[in-house]
């Protein structure tokens, strides 16, 4: 089976410490995440914690040098953002005890699926044989663990990016397009469950988005969680493969009243005010 | 794929004068920081060298220190250059240079050419504005040279950059080797510089 194994991943996030708590209250009408000023640092010193057992046995599988950790980040637009990345890459490898290429990739509210995507190549160029990979920020985040072989209910099948225009009122079409259309071609355009969008219908963008994932894709259900789970920044594309990685498990969409899954695959799309878009494949096992 | 062939390369410091930036209009290098205006110079020499169009090819982009402005969505190098392939911005400390080359040769496959740029303004601690460009190929060209990927190498107390060096030197002394096509090894920190591991950046010949 292609792709990669999605072995292990957490979240942390106000409403829920799992993925399948946040499900839960994305499935009750009027969930809202009360915003929280929990630092950066103290939701990646968890988050790694947890993670910390994973990747230990990923060290000893692969050799502490093979694995890697890749981190969407914000920057430039987050407030010192270098210290805290700093602060990240020494966390991850005091908790992991990993010592393969580490560091961030800075896409603004597409940093977490841009490392994803970062780390989905870096598997296929066999660059490393495990990747920790996520985004963090205040109050919330998640990290999930590729590896390059093993065992697991879902991986990544494929990604891809474009870049586009910078206008914040606009969303760039045609480079939204470039990466949807590009993930979907890598993976030969299977079947999908739901697209797992950035922006809701109800949002700025969000029906430019959904006319682009209509127009590709077909009368398919598209969900997105970001507005519900306030997440905007690094985290939330990490977030966003979380949960869909987690729907594929449930074989359910996301949200209230949520559709039943008729293919076991997630295509997850993300993009920025810096004009990066990303999109991720995401499959169960049959 | 654990290495790229270098199809053009190109290194800015002061001793080369100022800096062309041919690929900002007159209006924009005007307003353009210095910053911006080295990266402009560096990567024009570059992709002019490979024979690529620049927003056709995924960009790599890196600053060991600071958040430079000519990062941002809406700077004039961004503006001007339009590229529609894929930005992406390494960040690593000390280790950006090497990480940047990593991120680069793993998306080398999926592309004919990948730009990798580095660019640092003269500020604390490193007062020496430095701008380096790459453009990465999956397929040899004749005469080019070979990136291996970095590697994490422990290395002998003499072999070891000082603290006050700086963190894009060992690039620019990589871009200077592929100029005369002469293979070198360079080495980078991953972090603290009195660690006794570095990253390795090997230029070599084909095989």
């Amino acid at each position: 089976m292609a792709g990669f194994p999605l072995t292990a991943w957490a979240v942390r996030h106000p409403l829920g410490d799992d993925a399948d708590r946040l499900l839960d209250a994305l499935a009750s009408p009027g969930a809202a995440a009360a915003p929280t000023s929990e630092p950066a640092a103290a939701v990646a010193e968890a988050l790694f914690e947890e993670m910390a057992p994973h990747c230990a046995r990923a060290c000893q599988r692969w050799g502490a040098s093979r694995v890697a950790v890749i981190l969407g980040s914000a920057a430039p637009t987050a407030p010192e953002p270098l210290a805290r990345l700093s602060v990240m890459l020494s966390l991850a490898r005091r908790h992991t005890g990993i010592t393969g290429p580490a560091y961030h990739v800075a896409a603004t509210g597409a940093g977490g699926a841009k490392a994803l995507a970062s780390a989905e190549r870096l598997l296929r160029a066999s660059l490393a044989d495990a990747v920790v990979v996520g985004g963090i920020d205040e109050g919330q985040g998640a990290l999930l663990l590729l590896e390059s072989h093993g065992e697991a209910f879902v991986r990544l099948r494929s990604s891809a990016e474009a870049t586009g225009s910078t206008d914040a009122q606009r969303l760039d079409d045609a480079a939204a397009r470039r990466a949807i259309d590009g993930a979907w071609t890598a993976a030969r355009r299977p079947p999908l469950g739901y697209v797992h969008t950035h922006a809701a219908a109800t949002e700025p963008l969000g029906e430019a988005e959904a006319e682009v994932v209509r127009a590709l894709c077909g009368p398919i259900p598209h969900r997105a969680t970001r507005s519900a789970l306030h997440s905007v920044g690094a985290a939330a594309g990490a977030i966003d493969a979380v949960l869909a990685a987690a729907c594929l498990a449930r074989g359910y969409a996301p949200g209230p009243t949520p559709p039943e899954l008729q293919h076991d695959r997630v295509l997850v799309h993300a993009f920025s005010s810096g004009g990066h878009h990303v999109a991720l494949l995401l499959e169960a096992r049959p | 794929m654990s290495r790229a062939f270098v199809a053009g390369a190109s290194e800015w410091s002061a001793e080369a004068g100022p800096p062309r930036a041919e690929l900002l209009t007159r209006t924009q290098r005007a307003g353009a920081e210095f910053c911006t205006r080295i990266l402009a110079h560096v990567i024009a020499e570059a992709t002019a060298r490979a024979l690529v169009e620049p927003s056709t090819i995924p960009w790599v982009l890196g600053s060991a220190v600071d958040s430079p402005s000519w990062l941002t969505p809406d700077a004039p190098l961004r503006r001007a250059l339009q590229p529609s392939s894929g930005v992406g911005i390494v960040h690593a400390g000390p280790g950006t240079a090497a990480m940047c080359l990593v991120e680069a040769i793993a998306l080398v496959d999926d592309s004919d050419a990948v730009l990798v740029a580095l660019a640092q303004d003269a500020t604390s601690p490193y007062h020496e504005a430095l701008a380096v460009a790459f453009v990465l190929t999956a397929a040899p060209r004749e005469g080019g040279l070979v990136l291996e990927t970095p590697v994490l190498r422990r290395t002998r107390e003499s072999t070891r950059r000082t603290e006050s060096e700086h963190p894009l030197k060992a690039l620019l002394d990589v871009a200077r080797a592929v100029s005369v096509g002469q293979p070198t090894v360079q080495t980078v920190a991953p972090g603290p510089p009195d660690r006794p591991e570095r990253w390795q950046i090997e230029l070599g010949r084909p095989f």
